[in-house]
């Protein structure tokens, strides 16, 4: 079980997490923003790791929680940028000239169509969603990470998929393989049964 | 565009943004080892636990009580400047259900060396039949079967098989005193010290909700947090009991009767239109005892998503042990 007041464990925490984490805020905020807002939840774990609760959960979700604490800070910045893809077609994050010429390539498909649907939702559901999608996160871990009920986080879900639906192209009765495939069982490891069944 | 390609469109949304390099990961954990040496250098700070901000509120909050109980007296009560009320058939049932937890034998405390244990079972959707096919949309299946021994020492085992195909596992935690009850869980001590008095409990609930300051109404809010603790099979019976009748002057508080759930037991639901969900969250009670039985989601056609069910509980005296 891991303890975060041991430097070792907590360094590994670290080495296991800081790369993807980055990854994920640079797919959210950017790349400026994603260097601070990856620093600054390390140094809040860094505070709070004696508030860590093991039996609560997996340290991954608890890091995540601290740093989506930090990311709304940020929501406006992040919907301004998701507009801005929406109208002109272009990633305000592109790299290269390279990358914008994806991107208005894809502006016909759904980069834009997305970046829209993305935009119109509240922070939380854009939260749920994207940890789900981007962060690889189950049910139970998204719930730690945001202290939100579980029965919330698949009703937020259930309720991204359908405006997505709508948004992105006629809608359709969704496949049995797509809803087994997204209602994972949540992992026993560092989460209560009452977590995990509901 | 099914839900498949909806999934994968989010996937791919900047999917070519990669991880930081090597120098940046680098300095970065250059920075954190820095950090951490600084602060291990500081001693550490206490653990901060949510319910001691209970029992700091329960003197403060006897004058607001008895200012409340004037209000409640009156036997339906809004929210002030206007919004849900108080459902008078939800509140008899309510009531009804804290008279039948009044009713039943009192459970010894647990003892040292004895465990908490509780079984539940968990459902997910197996398919999606679409609109048209009514109730049965979802068809839950069987996902999982969880059982918990739970000690005074904080020793926590869990024993599960759960997955497509069920895959079992065993682990054992041990640390943190026991804590019951969702979210805002306590210790014994900090439950044994909620007050058991309806009009004090109902307005420590309400001052806690407040100091919440979270997007949800209150009402709803105060909802949550008396389901969160009311979901707990091993709550003690006298805080059940004071529990329901705080919830029967919950504004919007709904029941429906008659429910069954997915191992054929009948019960009441009770719930709350909470506005910011697709999904109606229901508790499921025995009215003949105001225990818990389940939980479920469903959609707005009345049909369940999902569901899970506390099969069995009680106190046993080794962590092997079942009722």
């Amino acid at each position: 079980m891991t303890d975060l007041t041991d430097v070792g464990e907590f360094a590994a925490l670290f080495d296991e997490h800081y790369p993807r984490l980055h990854r994920y805020l640079h797919r959210r905020v950017g790349p400026d923003v994603a260097d601070d807002l990856a620093q600054e939840t390390f140094a809040e774990a860094i505070r709070r790791r004696h508030r860590y609760d093991p039996r609560r959960g997996a340290p991954g979700p608890w890091l995540y929680g601290i740093s989506h604490t930090l990311l709304a800070r940020h929501r406006r910045s992040e919907q301004r940028q998701l507009m801005a893809y929406a109208r002109t077609g272009v990633d305000p994050f592109a790299r290269s000239e390279d990358d914008e010429a994806v991107s208005r390539a894809d502006a016909s498909s759904h980069g834009a169509a997305l970046a829209r649907a993305l935009a119109g939702m509240s922070g939380r559901d854009r939260d749920v969603l994207l940890l789900f999608a981007m962060a690889d996160f189950g049910y139970a871990e998204i719930a730690q990470a945001l202290s939100m009920p579980v029965g919330t986080v698949r009703s937020k879900l259930h309720r991204s998929r359908r405006r997505l639906q709508t948004a992105l192209g006629p809608s359709a009765a969704p496949s049995a393989s797509f809803l087994a495939d997204l209602d994972p069982f949540p992992r026993p490891a560092g989460g209560t049964p009452q977590e995990m069944t509901r | 565009m099914n839900d498949l390609d909806v999934l994968e469109s989010v996937q791919r949304f900047r999917a070519d943004v990669p991880e930081p390099d090597r120098d940046h990961v680098r300095d970065a954990r250059r920075a954190f080892h820095t950090a951490l040496a600084e602060a291990n250098a500081r001693p550490a700070r206490p653990r901060s636990r949510p319910w001691n901000s209970w029992k700091v509120r329960v003197p403060v909050m006897a004058g607001a009580a008895a200012t409340l109980a004037a209000a409640l007296a009156i036997g339906v009560v809004g929210i002030p400047g206007g919004g849900p009320t108080v459902n008078p058939a939800a509140a008899a049932t309510l009531n009804a259900a804290a008279d039948a937890v009044a009713d039943e034998p009192t459970v010894p405390s647990l003892q040292e060396g004895q465990f908490f244990y509780v079984k539940t079972s968990d459902w997910q959707p197996a398919s999606d039949a679409g609109p048209d096919a009514g109730p049965d949309r979802y068809q839950p299946e069987l996902r999982g079967t969880s059982e918990r021994w739970l000690g005074l020492d904080g020793t926590l085992r869990i024993v599960s098989e759960a997955g497509e195909p069920f895959v079992p596992t065993d682990e054992t935690f041990r640390g943190e005193p026991l804590r019951l009850g969702t979210n805002v869980g306590g210790t014994l001590e900090e439950i044994a010290a909620l007050p058991r008095d309806t009009q004090q409990l109902y307005s420590l609930v309400e001052q806690v909700t407040r100091d919440m300051d979270n997007d949800r109404p209150v009402n709803v809010q105060m909802f949550v947090l008396v389901r969160d603790l009311l979901r707990e099979p091993l709550l003690p019976l006298d805080l059940r009991e004071s529990l329901y009748r705080v919830a029967a002057r919950i504004p919007g508080v709904q029941v429906t009767e008659g429910v069954t759930d997915q191992l054929g037991r009948t019960g009441i639901a009770i719930w709350m239109v909470e506005g910011d969900t697709d999904l109606r969250e229901e508790f499921i009670i025995d009215p003949g005892t105001g225990n818990p039985l389940a939980e479920r989601s469903l959609a707005q056609d009345g049909s369940v998503v999902y569901e899970s069910a506390i099969i069995e509980w009680g106190i046993v005296d080794s962590i092997d042990a079942r009722p």
